[in-house]
């Protein structure tokens, strides 16, 4: 795909809303688990379905979804996705006990994570919200634990049902050094996009 | 083992085979000769294609365009059966937009389509909220279901 300036100029300013967003997420998670957590660099593009899944670990491995809907000036969707292992980890970390299988999951731990995504959600999406002035609500963290595959293609089916085609902002991160393929979705509106940049004063 | 990714779709006779992984709310649609044992596989990822749209993402097009293929193949569109699965609600809340039924809504579509095209479903797993890897087999016409939940099962 050839890229104009202005699409440059686009994707720059999508990368610094990624690194903003997922910046205060993760600072929160870091606080929340109290643990260095590191931010990758984080990529940016046009999707090609097909392709997007070896980040993630491939489109089988099993990971815990977190999908937040973000509404109000700005509509979107956020997915995290948190590999098993971390997973386990931060069980250990706050419930002092490790998680053997993710599908064996009760009340305490499914509560437990939705607030984690709650806290990271509402620190990425009020980082946006005081920057520019804009109303922006998120919904309450659903929760899937599946295949990345099945759990990824929810959101990418709904925007390819809107616009025909997708930009995604992708961050991943490592905790404690450890590298655990999880990442920081998040899928905007074209429409949104465009407010957001007039409210940082690109046009 | 021939792979089909999301929104596309692929024929086959023995000794290959045909899987697609992870279906979501996406649909496999499986279409069987089994006299001349050709298999095809589309993995559908939406309902209804918009206008002059050719793209194997769309139960319509992809439906009709499996036939093709199949016929291509040698396969008799009279004798073809289909098996479905796929079509789950992954994240139970998320019902007040489109996203929450597009399971339901890829397997009414793809049902449909069948239908206007005299196929008959001989087996189907269906809904439900997980994800599923499907294998399928052009000496038998099996169809290997695989799911992370140990839920696996042949139909």
């Amino acid at each position: 795909m050839s890229i104009n300036r202005n699409e440059n100029s686009k994707l720059d300013f999508l990368l610094e809303i990624g690194n903003i967003g997922s910046g205060n997420a993760l600072t929160s998670l870091a606080e929340f688990i109290d643990r260095r957590v590191d931010m990758k660099a984080p990529r940016l593009e046009f999707v090609d379905f097909n392709e997007l899944f070896g980040s993630v670990g491939g489109v089988e491995n099993v990971v815990s979804g977190f999908l937040i809907n973000v509404h109000g000036d700005v509509n979107g969707i956020m997915l995290f996705l948190l590999q098993n292992e971390l997973a386990s980890e931060v069980c250990d970390i706050l419930l002092g006990s490790k998680l053997i299988d993710l599908n064996a999951l009760d009340e305490l731990h499914v509560s437990l994570f939705k607030e984690i995504a709650n806290i990271m959600a509402g620190s990425y999406i009020s980082a946006l919200a005081e920057m520019t002035g804009l109303k922006i609500t998120t919904s309450v963290p659903d929760l899937a634990i599946d295949m990345a595959g099945a759990i990824l293609s929810v959101p990418l089916i709904h925007f390819e049902n809107v616009f025909g085609q997708i930009l995604l902002i992708q961050n991943s991160f490592s905790v404690d050094l450890k590298e655990y393929n999880s990442s920081i979705f998040f899928f905007l509106e074209d429409e949104s996009i465009a407010k957001l940049m007039k409210q940082f004063g690109i046009e | 083992m021939i792979t089909i990714g999301i929104g596309e779709l692929n024929v086959c006779k023995v000794p290959e085979s045909l899987v697609t992984y992870a279906l979501g709310s996406c649909v496999g649609v499986c279409l069987y000769d089994s006299v001349m044992k050709v298999a095809g596989l589309a993995h559908v990822m939406l309902p209804q294609s918009t206008p002059g749209s050719t793209s194997n993402r769309y139960a319509d097009v992809a439906v009709v365009n499996l036939v093709k293929e199949m016929e291509k193949k040698g396969a008799s569109k009279l004798r073809l059966t289909a098996k479905i699965a796929g079509g789950a609600k992954m994240f139970e809340s998320v019902s007040n937009n489109s996203i929450g039924n597009i399971g339901d809504r890829n397997v009414e579509a793809v049902k449909e389509m069948l239908r206007q095209l005299n196929i008959r479903i001989i087996a189907s797993d269906t809904g439900a909220n997980y994800g599923r890897t499907v294998y399928f087999y052009p000496e038998d016409g099996r169809l290997e279901i695989k799911t992370c939940k140990g839920v696996s099962k042949t139909i």
